[in-house]
């Protein structure tokens, strides 16, 4: 058990810090919001925790610090992105996510320009790992299972409707902005601390499409669905070396075959299978739920 | 200046072609195609392709290309984006589903081809189109391909605005824009409107990516992944689906670039399309030009 630990402790860090990503990504998606920008708030996290760490401070004080500012700051741009709806919020976020690479190339020495930082200390262990992420997951759970998280669904199917039964809309929406900038920085400062480099090309596209495949993949509607996603991202590729060069590849294509006809993911297709060898009349899939006529 | 205001029309030329594209299908499919910078390296990849196996001119290569980079989108639509739109139950809903799979295709598309080229970059060889320095008087130095740039896209922009506003196409066009259902009763066959559409904009993308791929003398697998941004700080300052949108935004943005390398911090040229987009977002959301429009509940 040991051995097997220590052999693979940098995939399971690896894990680990997708499922905070992946999470990052879910919690805006859920409520219909279509958000990139954790990607981007990942990156920022993962430079801040860098220089900082580089700079003797510990990481105690470091990732309470990235999870506030990035919370602060994903609230601030809750503000004017709240007017924006669906494919121009998309844009401006992933727009978001493709500029802070350019930016950190022009950091000078403060970012290390185009190589990046690197040689940072190793500032944290996986167990402390292991215990953030937990408590995230703990903490979202207890979201989703509760007001808001229906106050989320509501505003996913109609956001009028939502707003006619007393849901905040404007203020869920900020939350949630807030919400998914604070993971996504807390994924990428435990990232600088656990991998000990951090450079621009980590960020952009790469990223976005790593993210949403965990987001998506596993099953966006639960933490459950993440932590799958994460998984299968990390670890798949271990498996199935040969898949090597071809990575981006595959996960492309499983981003698609899985939009096509999973679109509740592994987690919606595992459970309604489930429901159907009960002889249980299955739960609507969303696509069913949704087709109501206008 | 007489020299910037050349360059950044002939670099402008490029951002149009590749803008409309985008904002075409944006409009017409509610599809945000992140794809559409891996279609643009697609372009400049088979005119390598092409280029070096056969001694073709560019007046061959280019509509060889469009052809091919407009197969493939028509194939994406039929496989992907139509069981998408059909598929899933809200606006929303069926927006995201597009813009992830968009994402998977992209991804698919840029590794074939970055594995193809073993990650080096390629050039489209001399024999599809010499490149030739012409001067005009001591100021004013334009290559030939440079001039090709500018005078197929004002062709082309006034072809496709002729197009989307007088012809029956169009006019269906903008219609399943806005009510693809009420269209279909009145007779449109909205899928193959989509299809269409969607190919417009692959050849667009497409011809943008020889064009480019030609000026700067450079074929990479990564090299629509800059050009995305652009094409949606273009979007934003014109407007969603409006071509002199488009254009004006082009050659707006295109002067802005050309000028902060001539005469500012050259490295930041490619956060300028991220200011823009940020300001115009703030200070009015539905872009310069844009048209009153209404939201449907």
């Amino acid at each position: 058990m040991f051995q097997y630990f220590s052999d693979n402790e940098v995939l399971i860090q690896q894990t680990l810090v997708y499922v905070l990503l992946a999470i990052s990504l879910q919690v805006v998606l859920r409520c219909g919001v279509v958000s990139l920008a954790s990607i981007g708030f990942y990156t920022l996290g993962s430079y801040a925790s860098a220089i900082l760490v580089k700079h003797d401070w510990p990481p105690v004080l470091i990732l309470p610090l990235v999870v506030l500012a990035s919370g602060l700051v994903g609230y601030g741009f809750g503000k004017p992105l709240a007017r924006l709806r669906g494919l121009y919020l998309a844009m401006a976020t992933l727009a978001f996510d493709l500029v802070i690479p350019v930016l950190l190339i022009n950091g000078g020495d403060l970012t290390g320009g185009a190589l990046g930082i690197y040689a940072i200390p190793l500032a944290i262990t996986t167990g402390s790992l292991f215990v953030i992420v937990v408590v995230v997951i703990l903490a979202v759970s207890q979201i989703e299972r509760g007001w808001m998280g229906r106050a989320s669904l509501a505003l996913r199917s109609d956001e009028n409707l939502a707003r006619s039964m007393g849901v905040r809309v404007t203020r869920e929406r900020y939350l949630a902005f807030a919400i998914s900038a604070a993971l996504g920085g807390l994924a990428g400062a435990l990232s600088a601390m656990l991998f000990r480099a951090v450079s621009p090309g980590n960020g952009g596209f790469a990223l976005i499409t790593l993210g949403l495949t965990m987001a998506i993949v596993g099953g966006r509607d639960s933490w459950v669905g993440a932590v799958i996603g994460a998984y299968l991202v990390t670890w798949v590729p271990e498996w199935l070396r040969f898949v090597g060069p071809y990575r981006a590849l595959v996960f492309g294509l499983v981003l698609v075959v899985v939009i096509l006809f999973f679109p509740d993911g592994l987690l919606g297709a595992v459970r309604r299978l489930f429901a159907r060898s009960r002889r249980k009349p299955a739960p609507a899939t969303r696509s069913e739920r949704e087709a109501v006529p206008v | 200046m007489i020299q910037v205001i050349a360059d950044s029309l002939s670099l402008g030329s490029v951002y149009v072609l590749f803008a409309l594209g985008l904002s075409l299908s944006w409009s017409v499919l509610n599809l945000l195609n992140l794809a559409y910078g891996a279609q643009f390296m697609l372009g400049a990849y088979f005119a390598y392709v092409i280029g070096s196996h056969v001694d073709w001119p560019l007046l061959v290569v280019l509509p060889a290309v469009m052809l091919i980079v407009a197969a493939t989108s028509v194939v994406t639509d039929v496989l992907v984006f139509r069981r998408l739109r059909t598929m899933a139950g809200t606006p929303v809903e069926s927006e995201l589903s597009m813009l992830v799979a968009s994402i998977g295709l992209a991804a698919v598309a840029v590794t074939l081809v970055q594995h193809q080229t073993q990650g080096e970059s390629k050039f489209v060889p001399r024999s599809v189109f010499q490149v030739k320095t012409l001067s005009f008087g001591d100021k004013l130095h334009l290559t030939n391909m440079q001039l090709i740039m500018l005078i197929v896209t004002v062709l082309l922009t006034i072809a496709l605005a002729v197009a989307v506003k007088w012809t029956r196409f169009g006019r269906a066009m903008r219609g399943v824009a806005v009510d693809p259902a009420t269209c279909e009763l009145l007779g449109v066959n909205s899928n193959r409107l989509f299809s269409t559409t969607i190919a417009i904009s692959g050849a667009l993308a497409g011809l943008a990516g020889v064009l480019l791929a030609i000026h700067l003398n450079y074929v990479d697998s990564t090299m629509g992944d800059p050009l995305l941004t652009k094409a949606f700080a273009i979007i934003i300052i014109g407007g969603v689906g409006s071509i002199l949108g488009a254009a004006v935004g082009g050659y707006l943005l295109a002067f802005a670039e050309v000028v902060i390398v001539a005469y500012g911090p050259a490295n930041y040229r490619d956060a300028i399309a991220f200011v823009v987009i940020l300001v115009v977002l703030l200070l009015r959301p539905s872009g310069l030009f844009a048209r009153q429009r209404w939201e449907r509940a």
